[in-house]
């Protein structure tokens, strides 16, 4: 386990040479990764998270995507479409796959596409499969998405439909850096043009190895019980909360306590891991209610109050 | 993981049996308490054993069923999480999990069984037992009552009135007009101490002992209009001759 650790600090300090902070970002990106899981990364413009999962995709041997969301972008723009080729002196159609058959796709801006567009990545996400016609396609393993989006509350955004929210597994809070770090990227990028190159780290099967490791790391009982627990009382804290997590939240909760402590090299989950993954677990899955807002608590403040309640 | 499995029950073990020691030493104590609260309150001090036993009973089955990971954990903060989780997957297995054993195997080399000893208060609770134990001999030997309870009888009538009789005590009030205790006027001792001096029956009289004889008159208080006849029913109905040989046959008697 300690030889996993010193290998996702090694894929750290490598992404650290582009990105300057946003280790908790990179870090749950990666979780998301173990989990076979899709991430979703909320922060206001020109807080790198684009170039973060780009840079991630590049230490990667993996097959890499970007599909920039517009408000004219259509579902088989995504998907791929039939196409006529002509071949031989003979026309047929043939399948002509869209950006969304690599191994990580980067649906960048994803709340400028309009509702329609968004839910063409539903089944991708979800089925890890893509129906074009009659025809159903698998996507290559491992498959996920990672998607970026600004806040909603500005313009020319379309809030994603509360069942494609729920299918990520987690959504990621990409937060303003520090001074200090935000120093270190005026310098970093102001002064002379040089783009670091970047060591491939990690590759496909051994992606597939540490997902199918993940999922053998033990939990305890008790803190396995928490975990649903905590779940539970997102439905239960009528003074805070609307709407509650689903069953899938558990699951998502668990799975990644999981593969943080894989990362984090232990043998175990411990709480910790799951106060840690609380929140981007929760924040897109529970609704706060009105005397919540009224209050100006935030979902991540809801939700911190939850797991603290919880023992 | 046989060895985690063996280390395991080792474990459960001897905190079972530590456990077992703790919660008799406390019944004990429980016991000798209650026993000596007894002899105080002249009550039978066998009763003493009620509580000590429904405490034995209870907090035996809550220490022998509690969690035992957890326990050791407790004392043990490296262990913090480990333990439980690796008792959880016992007999699972996979490779996480064994080298999750492997570790706590090593942690648990540092674990001593002193350290769920408490020996502070084992030695105070010793202290106690013996001191109460001591209580007893000599509260039994020296018969110390502080409360009477066996021979207090407290029952009241419900109106919260007491009854009216000699002493403090209340009493049941019986539904009749007399009153058991008697007079009033004579029941006014109260809570005051009497001075009563037994002398033992002695029929020989020691005539000089006994000083000058007081002359003493004799009132009569036989009412004079009170007559004495024989009842009809006491008479006997023997005839004359008959009673005359009867009277002859004792005369003979007597002169013989």
């Amino acid at each position: 386990m300690k030889n996993y650790k010193q290998h996702f600090d090694e894929l750290q300090k490598e992404v650290g040479r582009v990105i300057v902070g946003q280790q908790d970002t990179v870090e749950q990106i990666m979780i998301a990764m173990l989990c076979n899981g899709n991430a979703l990364l909320q922060g206001y413009p020109g807080l790198a998270k684009t170039l973060t999962v780009k840079t991630i995709a590049d230490i990667m041997d993996l097959k890499f995507s970007r599909i920039q969301h517009t408000p004219d972008l259509m579902p088989s723009d995504i998907t791929g479409t039939y196409i006529i080729e002509e071949s031989g002196g003979k026309r047929q159609f043939k399948f002509q796959p869209g950006p969304i058959f690599a191994n990580i796709v980067l649906a960048d801006e994803i709340n400028r596409a309009t509702p329609k567009t968004q839910s063409a990545l539903l089944e991708a996400m979800q089925e890890k499969q893509v129906t074009v016609g009659t025809q159903t396609i698998k996507l290559d393993q491992p498959f996920f998405v990672l998607a970026t989006q600004n806040p909603i509350e500005q313009e020319g955004t379309y809030p994603l439909p509360e069942a494609q929210a729920d299918r990520f597994l987690l959504k990621i809070q990409v937060n303003y850096p520090t001074f200090e770090e935000e120093v270190e990227i005026v310098n970093r990028y102001t002064g002379e043009l040089k783009e670091p190159k970047m060591r491939t780290l990690l590759n496909k099967s051994a992606l597939l190895g540490l997902q199918a490791l993940v999922r053998q790391v033990p939990i305890a009982n008790d803190i396995r019980d928490r975990a649903v627990k905590i779940v539970h009382a997102t439905r239960n804290t009528k003074d805070l909360v609307h709407y509650g997590a689903s069953p899938r939240a558990s699951l998502s909760l668990v799975l990644t306590a999981k593969a943080r402590a894989l990362i984090k090299g232990r043998t175990h989950v411990s709480s910790e891991d799951l106060n840690a993954m609380a929140p981007p677990v929760l924040r897109h899955r529970i609704i706060l209610n009105f005397e919540a807002e009224r209050k100006g608590i935030t979902t991540d403040e809801a939700i911190s109050q939850i797991v603290s309640k919880v023992r | 993981m046989k060895d985690f499995t063996r280390a395991m029950g080792e474990v459960k073990r001897t905190l079972n049996q530590l456990f077992l020691f703790e919660v008799l030493l406390n019944g004990l104590l429980i016991f000798l308490l209650g026993y000596l609260i007894l002899i105080f309150v002249s009550l039978s001090p066998f009763w003493a054993i009620i509580p000590a036993a429904v405490y034995v009973i209870i907090t035996a089955y809550r220490s022998l069923t509690s969690n035992k990971a957890r326990v050791v954990e407790g004392k043990h903060a490296a262990l913090r999480e480990k333990l439980r989780t690796a008792a959880d997957y016992m007999g699972r297995e996979n490779p996480v999990v064994e080298e999750l054993e492997g570790e706590v195997l090593r942690e648990m080399r540092n674990v001593g069984v002193s350290q769920f000893v408490n020996a502070r208060g084992l030695s105070y609770k010793i202290l106690i037992i013996s001191l109460l134990s001591f209580g007893i001999i000599f509260g039994s030997t020296l018969d110390i009552h502080f409360i009477d309870l066996k021979n207090l009888h407290l029952f009241s009538d419900g109106n919260g009135e007491k009854s009216k009789g000699a002493g403090d005590f209340e009493s049941i009030k019986l539904k009749t007009d007399e009153d058991i205790y008697g007079n009033d006027d004579v029941a006014q001792l109260g809570s005051d101490v009497m001075d009563i001096r037994i002398k033992p029956v002695d029929f020989k009289v020691a005539v000089k002992e006994e000083g000058d004889v007081d002359t003493g008159t004799f009132n009569d208080i036989f009412p004079k209009d009170a007559h004495l006849n024989e009842a009809e029913e006491a008479k006997e109905n023997i005839p004359k001759d008959q009673q005359e040989i009867v009277k002859n046959y004792f005369k003979g008697l007597a002169e013989s």
